[in-house]
């Protein structure tokens, strides 16, 4: 399957990852279309390690919402990753197609389930992505979502605790990690997912932060300053601070008003400043918001959610006994 | 349910052993051990075709220069005569000897255990798909702990790198990264027996040690000095070894284990796979004995009779199950002590021996010159 860079012709620049630059192309045998991601080699390390990493996790992870490596192609300086293609990233997405960045509720649904299983996907695969934001994650005109650009994901065993803490956009930084954590976990990837399930429902990012200071006080300031009581062991973290100015919890349903409260309830489930109190991915994929996704076919379309939910529940049972 | 959704949602939780079946070492790195020796007959026969087309390149040249020569000598300037590649064992005994090598190196540097690890498997699997007559193994070996390290978090710049390896620049092994990558068909991601032996380590506390140990002379001490002698096995040697590519890395830890220990391990498995359903069993009998004892204690002579002859037939297709189960592992497990332990040792001369003839296979114009000169020399 080693393809040589003639096959493809290079088309327009698509973006710069962290380590490379990203092009659109077309096999020229088939017409299709791919996406190159150059590498160039450096004369001090010869193949970037982050290069390598990409590679060996992607060759590992074969999911519907994760994005294909179809090939590795060598030329005199530089190593082309071969990708499936996809129309755009997330970011673009809502630039073109939302409401001042602001996507559908549905749109939103379906992208959050096809992110949630992805996460899954790495998650139990011991993979860490660690980059999640809307610019990683890339979508097709069939709306399909798939993640993206492996370069700072990591295959988690034991030791995970000498993680360097110099990751992930601040934007989408958990505040754990923030503070100083080196022993994070799965939960990192989630509350980026929460912060890019608001930044879809309202089109603005949720934690704009310029520093690691004013990411932390950006995040306070809607999450409530942490301490001892809400956060057991919060002053344990090197970054800690006795002198935080003191923030109380907002509503969320004031930050995001066209969300309803079931999808709160997710996103809130998401953002948990705690990271063992956040959710896991295959639970937030349990959530009753998504069984409009899961468990379609209602009778009759209902306005109450939660009607909805117990209206499955009597059904479930039926059919448990009538199979007796 | 008819959509995928709820059945993600219902998925048991995926264990270690589907993700390693997942995995593109089981998928595409595992072999019998027949199809394994077959693989590397086949690397060895492809190497002697190429090496056999080098000579013949360069022979054609230099018969058409010293023809008189040739005429001279037919007998020792024939082909056939000349052409002497690397026999399959001897290829086998040669990287046998760079395997070590590669420990040597790492040790020398400092890496890793897992690092020392994914670059033997990288080296390996290398030479899986081309043969030493092709490619040097010396630079081949440098190029894979380059590359293990950088995949597995260990940062050295391939300038100081170079400066300590004898009689190599950055050029030669940056120039193999892409053929190494390439024969490895980008598959870098492997697993090691060290993870699943931490994990043994800690469930053989749990079945020897607790609620109370099992064995009147084994303890967390004995335990841990178990384990680390494990640890020093498969330092020794399953890594060097092709065991990796024809057990799983939980087998290989247990056949550590084994290996040094065979009475706790023997144990171990004994409780886990025959002792630990009859024990659930006997207990839930218990339980619903004593509820029934305490409501209807007439009737429960008739009830326990009918219900223990259930659970004795149970019991015995289970038993069966398991012991197969367990006489099985134990079977692989003893396969892969074997195997581990088979590996040939070489000495010294006769590595030295296989590397000139490894050098002369790679260099053909070399080794003809030396003999022309040798002939003219003869003649004049």
């Amino acid at each position: 399957m080693t393809g040589s860079s003639s096959q493809f012709q290079q088309l327009e620049k698509l973006g710069e990852g962290t380590y490379a630059t990203v092009y659109k192309g077309r096999n020229r045998a088939t017409g299709t279309f791919v996406a190159l991601k150059e590498i160039n080699l450096d004369s001090e390390e010869g193949t970037p390690s982050t290069a390598i990493r990409e590679i060996s996790l992607m060759k590992e992870l074969d999911h519907e919402n994760i994005v294909t490596l179809y090939d590795v192609i060598h030329t005199e300086n530089k190593l082309t990753l071969v990708f499936e293609y996809m129309d755009k990233d997330l970011k673009k997405y809502m630039e073109n197609h939302g409401n001042q960045n602001a996507l559908d509720l549905k749109i939103v649904k379906s992208f959050m389930f096809q992110l949630l299983k992805g996460i899954m996907f790495c998650h139990d695969n011991r993979v860490l992505h660690r980059d999640l934001k809307p610019q990683n994650l890339l979508i097709n005109h069939k709306g399909e979502l798939k993640v993206g650009d492996f370069g700072l994901a990591r295959a988690f065993g034991i030791p995970f605790n000498t993680f360097s803490n110099e990751v992930v956009t601040l934007w989408y930084r958990a505040p754990d990690v923030l503070l100083g954590s080196r022993a994070y976990t799965t939960s990192i990837d989630i509350w980026s997912a929460g912060c890019i399930f608001a930044e879809m429902c309202t089109g603005k990012p949720l934690f704009p932060g310029t520093n690691n200071d004013d990411q932390l006080t950006k995040i306070f300031r809607i999450m409530g300053t942490p301490n001892e009581r809400t956060w057991p062991g919060v002053s344990q973290y090197t970054n800690y601070k006795n002198n935080w100015q003191i923030f109380l919890p907002q509503d969320f349903r004031m930050m995001i008003p066209n969300l309803d409260s079931m999808g709160l309830n997710l996103v809130q489930s998401l953002l948990q400043m705690r990271p063992e109190a956040r959710i896991t991915a295959r639970q937030a994929l349990q959530h009753p918001w998504f069984h409009e996704i899961t468990q379609p076919t209602p009778v009759l379309p209902l306005a109450d959610p939660y009607q909805q939910q117990i209206q499955d529940q009597q059904q479930k049972q039926q059919q448990q006994q009538q199979s007796y | 349910m008819s959509l995928g959704g709820s059945e993600t949602a219902k998925k048991p939780y995926v264990s270690i052993d589907d993700l390693y079946r997942k995995s593109t070492q089981f998928q595409m790195w595992s072999f019998t051990k027949s199809a394994l020796e077959e693989t590397k007959k086949k690397a060895n026969e492809n190497g002697t075709k190429v090496a056999k087309q080098r000579l013949l390149n360069e022979y054609n040249n230099l018969k058409e220069s010293n023809r008189t020569l040739f005429e001279q000598y037919p007998q020792e300037l024939n082909i056939d005569t000349i052409f002497d590649p690397l026999t399959f064992e001897e290829e086998q005994k040669y990287l046998h000897f760079y395997c070590e090598k590669i420990i040597t190196t790492a040790d020398f540097f400092n890496m890793a255990t897992q690092v020392k690890a994914t670059a033997m498997s990288f080296f390996k699997k290398f030479y899986l798909v081309n043969s030493v007559m092709e490619y040097h193994p010396k630079n081949i070996l440098y190029t894979c702990l380059f590359l293990a390290a950088k995949l597995e978090y260990y940062f050295i710049s391939i300038e100081s790198y170079c400066k300590i390896l004898p009689k190599t620049e950055p050029k030669d092994i940056l120039d193999l990264e892409f053929i190494v990558l390439l024969s490895l068909k980008f598959t870098l991601l492997v697993y090691h027996p060290f993870r699943p032996l931490y994990g043994f380590f800690l469930d053989f506390q749990a079945v020897l040690l607790h609620p109370s140990p099992l064995m009147y002379d084994v303890n967390v001490d004995k335990l841990g000095h178990l384990y680390n002698q494990a640890k020093e096995w498969l330092n020794k040697y399953a890594i060097i070894s092709y065991v990796g590519f024809m057990f799983t890395p939980p087998q290989i830890a247990l056949a550590a284990m084994y290996d040094i220990d065979k009475r706790i391990t023997n144990k171990y498995l004994q409780r886990k796979y025959l002792r630990e359903q009859l024990d659930a069993i006997k207990e839930e009998q218990d339980e619903k004995k004593g509820q029934d004892e305490q409501k209807h204690q007439d009737e429960q002579k008739h009830q326990d009779e009918q219900k223990d002859e259930e659970v004795t037939d149970d019991n015995q297709s289970l038993e069966s199950q398991q012991r197969t189960q367990y006489e099985t592992i134990v079977r692989t497990i003893v396969k892969c002590i074997r195997i581990a332990k088979a590996e040939t040792q070489t000495s010294l001369q006769e590595s030295k021996d296989i590397d000139r003839k490894c050098f002369f296979t790679l260099n053909p114009a070399k080794m003809m010159n030396k003999k022309i000169k040798k002939l003219s020399s003869g003649t004049e």
